[in-house]
């Protein structure tokens, strides 16, 4: 704790600079200086600024104390207004998150407290010191190494000054945000021959009280503390094997956990990966304190499950294929504390190609689920892919907002799905209002109903002519669907969301459907269509599902979106440029080149008062497979494994 | 002019290219996916064809085939790719064998995996003429789909192919933009192993029909400069923002897109579409034999 409080008080910006720099140049001359003498000064020196150091700390400290009786005395907010987003140096350090802090996370531009910033995932921050005026000289300030190659799919969380990341392969990283100095790292002891269908990665933290939250690769959720990243406990996931014994080492049935957790009430929300192996999913909540399990619940349903809903689902599978149905949850889900209601986007079905051996719609594949946090029970769920047979991993974000249409206030729910379509749907309820195409779409029957869907219900008229054979079918879209699991991000002020788009289509063929425990379970396979992968940054009006603006760009667009009240619009393209592009017209306004492929999201947040924007950099993931036929000059695609930070100049 | 028009014509009457969907008839290859050429037969004479009698194989390949193709598609295409030409693992179609090229090589590997990659074990799931019979599909999967009944309707002489290719002042001008055992220039595509990599219907069309079918990393890109200078060349890197490319002479050009007049991607190849007037029929099918022979 009280590390935790010297950090902060040196991060503020009449302690920090100046003294803090003199003694990083103190202690280099001491180190490395030639001379004894030399090295004698140094440390003299050195003494003479740690001692102004803590003098300024404590001097610090006194003022925020007096600032705080003076807050407690006006009864000011702790925050600035969310209108007003030019943050001082004043602010209000967060210390223990709370659920408060959680709820309110969407006027705290200085931090960023989720992976999608607020429970409703919007990936919108109130910061406008970057703007579409000056966003043309954004530099970068520094760069984070960490040394860990493979696909870097991080999202930050930035707490008082300190910014905590993941690694692919299940390191951690805490870093000084003024300098990018290493504050703590810690690794996960993993076992060999792991299951991973889509490389090793992890997407973030998540962060309650004084802990931080991992998955990890061998299905583990770990507890760290955040100001050292020790080890506070570490919960194997478990899982029923075939002799319906709860095992413990449920890697070896190729289960695995790469999603940033979801705190709600303090509850530690993750859901399952391996689905491409046929396992059975479910979303967990654990305990934040101690790491027990609270609730499951199973995303495709079992026999001896008496619940209704369960009953219903277990219908749709035929035979025993709900025993290695899929349905994985790898990416967070969303929260709205009002209707109490968690959001999550579930996943394919096993095998991915072959429909034959899982008769029926194979609920809840491929669907939206809301259920109640505080105990796991379901409340409606929307099948978006009715027994999906392309592998149209319905895992991407459910975002929250609140729209208006023919005069009415909707609480709404918008997804851009893998198979192509934009959703909005009714969040109270599950009610569809509209499904929109956003990228080529075959697999439906658009000679039926509005658009390929049913315009009451929103079921797709799936093509029959689009059903994978043994020779192949020409389908779009392709691998990875329309858009991967990387975050779209929303901007309530342009009432738009911003989409990275895949544009591809893939030859699917369906095959022998062999079911082998920990082996891929298929079903066949695609491939992609030579050289036609491409990609495009779209505006989609939430209201009406239309697209505002389109940027076509010459590779799949893979990384996560951040929209800023600046009027911009951050993402990274496969070539290794980040960019900036104004929120209105989508014109590029700025972009830099970090060296490797996009693949994570970009984050926001301020330091003594000044806006700095961050990106995790480095190609992989499932989305490297493009380069085999769909974007061949993406071979040989160079991994990275680099944090940029940028800022405007001062 | 009269005799070069006929014997342009001659040569295309011979090689007769009609197009059909090659998807139908051999699915695993991708590479010619969206159309490929196929050659109408020349009329073969009875030696040639007791000479070349057509290998069909045993009912037991055709399932032991089989069996490797289903395999290989549920257990390795997710990282390899359907077409086996990677993606999110190496290609397994290339020449490059990290961990050894040899069938108890590529064995080992999936029996033991790779540790510190996505590359699992296989060994305790697989028997090892299941994994025999991947590894067979895996290499059918890097040769290109040869239809045994086409040849060319000449057989010419690959010593005197060779010495055309190499030939810098034939109208051939190979040697100038391939490279084969390293010799030669890197404009277009090293031919190394061809014979292998690509069929001989693919390998002649190339020949004559030099835009039909072009790889998208040997795409000729041309600008308009913003003085208004055109400069054409192959694509050497494509970005959202920029383009770098290389012109014929080996000269270097790296342009930010938003500073040129015009930019495109051309739809015709850099390699000329005039062989069938510039070379004899003769030496056409000796520099055909000396591909063939690269294997």
């Amino acid at each position: 704790m009280t590390k935790s409080l010297s950090l902060r008080s040196i991060s503020k910006a009449r302690v920090g600079t100046g003294v803090t720099p003199l003694l990083f140049i103190a202690l280099f001359v001491g180190v490395f200086g030639c001379s004894q003498q030399a090295a004698e000064e140094a440390r003299r020196q050195a003494q003479v600024a740690q001692e102004e150091a803590q003098a300024a700390a404590t001097e610090a400290e006194q003022l925020r104390q007096e600032l705080d009786e003076l807050k407690k005395e006006t009864n000011e907010p702790a925050t600035p207004e969310p209108a007003a987003p030019v943050a001082t140096d004043d602010v209000e350090p967060v210390g223990p998150v709370d659920d408060e802090d959680l709820l309110a996370a969407r006027d705290n531009n200085a931090n960023w407290l989720m992976y999608g910033r607020t429970y409703d995932s919007q990936r919108y921050s109130g910061l406008n010191q970057i703007n579409k005026e000056n966003v043309s000289e954004l530099l970068p300030v520094w760069t984070f190494q960490t040394g860990v190659l493979d696909g870097f799919e991080c999202s930050p969380l930035v707490i008082d000054g300190i910014m905590y990341i993941t690694t692919p392969w299940n390191h951690a990283y805490a870093i000084d945000c003024k300098t990018g100095s290493q504050l703590w790292h810690y690794e996960k002891s993993l076992p060999e021959n792991l299951a991973l269908c889509c490389d090793a990665v992890n997407r973030g933290f998540a962060v309650y009280g004084e802990n931080l939250y991992m998955s990890t690769l061998d299905a583990h959720l770990v507890c760290l503390d955040k100001n050292t990243g020790d080890e506070i406990w570490d919960t194997a996931i478990t899982a029923y094997n075939e002799a319906g014994e709860e095992e413990q080492d449920i890697y070896k049935m190729a289960y695995s956990a790469t999603v940033a957790p979801l705190v709600v009430k303090g509850k530690v929300i993750i859901g399952i990966s391996g689905a491409e192996y046929g396992i059975r999913g479910f979303i967990d909540a654990y305990n934040a304190e101690n790491g027990e399990r609270d609730w499951r619940f199973y995303t495709v349903p079992a026999e001896d499950d008496d619940a209704d809903h369960a009953k219903e689902a277990l219908k749709s599978w035929g035979e025993n294929s709900w025993l290695t149905g899929g349905g994985s949850a790898w990416v967070t889900g969303t929260y709205d504390a009002e209707l109490n209601t968690l959001y999550w986007g579930i996943g394919n079905p096993s095998p991915d190609f072959n429909g034959e051996v899982r008769k029926g719609d194979n609920l809840y594949t491929c669907s939206i689920l809301a259920l109640n946090p505080d105990d796991g029970t379901y409340k409606w769920h929307f099948q978006n892919s009715p027994h999906d047979v392309w592998d149209y991993d319905g895992v991407n974000t459910p975002v929250l907002v609140d729209i208006e249409r023919e005069g009415q206030p909707i609480k709404a729910l918008i997804q851009a799905h893998r198979n192509g379509y934009f959703y909005c749907l009714n969040r109270e309820n599950g009610d569809f209002i509209y499904g929109k195409p956003f990228c080529e779409v075959t697999w439906t029957d658009r000679t039926q109903g509005a658009d390929g869907l049913d315009p009451k219900t929103g079921r797709p008229f799936v093509s029959p002519d689009a059903l994978p054979t043994e020779e192949g079918v020409r389908v779009c879209p392709g691998a990875a669907g329309g858009k991967e699991w990387n975050p779209m991000a929303y901007h309530p002020g342009t009432g738009l969301a911003y989409v990275p788009v895949i544009e591809n289509c893939a030859k699917f063929t369906s095959g022998k459907a062999f079911f082998i425990k920990g082996q891929p379970y298929w079903g066949s396979s695609l491939t992609l269509i030579d050289g036609e992968a491409k990609g495009a940054l779209r505006a989609i009006d939430a209201v009406t599902g239309e697209i505002k603006w389109d940027k076509p760009t010459r590779s799949p667009m893979v990384a996560g979106v951040l929209a800023t009240a600046g009027g911009l619009v951050f993402t990274g393209d496969a070539e290794g440029f980040l960019t900036a592009y104004d929120a209105d017209s989508g014109d590029d306004l700025w972009h830099f080149q970090c060296g490797s492929g996009h693949h994570a999201s970009p984050i926001t947040y301020t330091l003594e008062g000044k806006q700095y924007l961050a990106v995790c950099v480095g190609w992989g993931g499932w989305t490297a497979g493009f380069a085999g036929d769909g974007a061949p000059w993406l071979r040989d695609g160079r991994r990275g494994n680099t944090l940029f930070v940028f800022a405007l100049p001062n | 002019m009269a005799d070069r028009k006929m014997k342009t014509r001659r040569i295309e009457r011979r090689y007769h290219f009609s197009v059909i969907h090659l998807s139908v008839i051999h699915p695993s290859v991708s590479f010619l996916v969206m159309l490929c050429v196929g050659v109408l037969l020349c009329p073969l004479n009875a030696q040639q064809a007791a000479d070349d009698p057509p290998q069909e194989p045993s009912p037991e390949q055709v399932a032991a085939l089989a069996e490797g193709k289903a395999m290989y598609r549920g257990l390795c295409s997710g990282c390899h790719g359907g077409s086996g030409r990677g993606g999110k693992g190496p290609n397994l179609t290339d020449d490059r064998w990290l961990h050894g090229d040899k069938d108890e090589d590529i064995t080992r590997v999936i029996q033991k995996g790779v540790p510190k990659t996505t590359m699992k074990k296989l060994g305790e799931s697989l028997k090892e003429e299941q994994i025999a019979k991947i590894i067979a599909y895996v290499r059918l999967l890097g040769r290109a789909p040869t239809d045994n009944n086409w040849h060319p309707y000449l057989a010419g002489d690959a010593k005197l192919g060779q010495q055309l290719f190499f030939d810098e002042k034939a109208k051939s001008q190979c040697s100038k933009c391939h490279t084969v055992n390293k010799q030669g220039g890197r404009v277009g595509p090293a031919l190394d192993r061809i014979a292998v990599r690509r069929s001989p219907e693919y390998i002649m069309e190339s020949i004559l029909q030099s835009s039909k079918f072009i790889d998208p990393q040997y795409e000729a890109v041309q600008v308009v400069t913003d003085e208004g200078k055109v400069l054409k060349g192959l694509r050497v890197n494509e970005s959202n923002f920029s383009i770098q490319f290389r012109e014929e002479d080996g000269r270097f050009h790296s342009f930010l897109k938003r500073d040129l007049d015009e930019f495109q991607v051309l739809k015709t190849s850099l390699m000329p579409d005039n062989f069938a007037e510039q070379l004899t029929v003769k030496q056409l099918h000796d520099l055909f034999a000396f591909l063939l022979s690269l294997e």
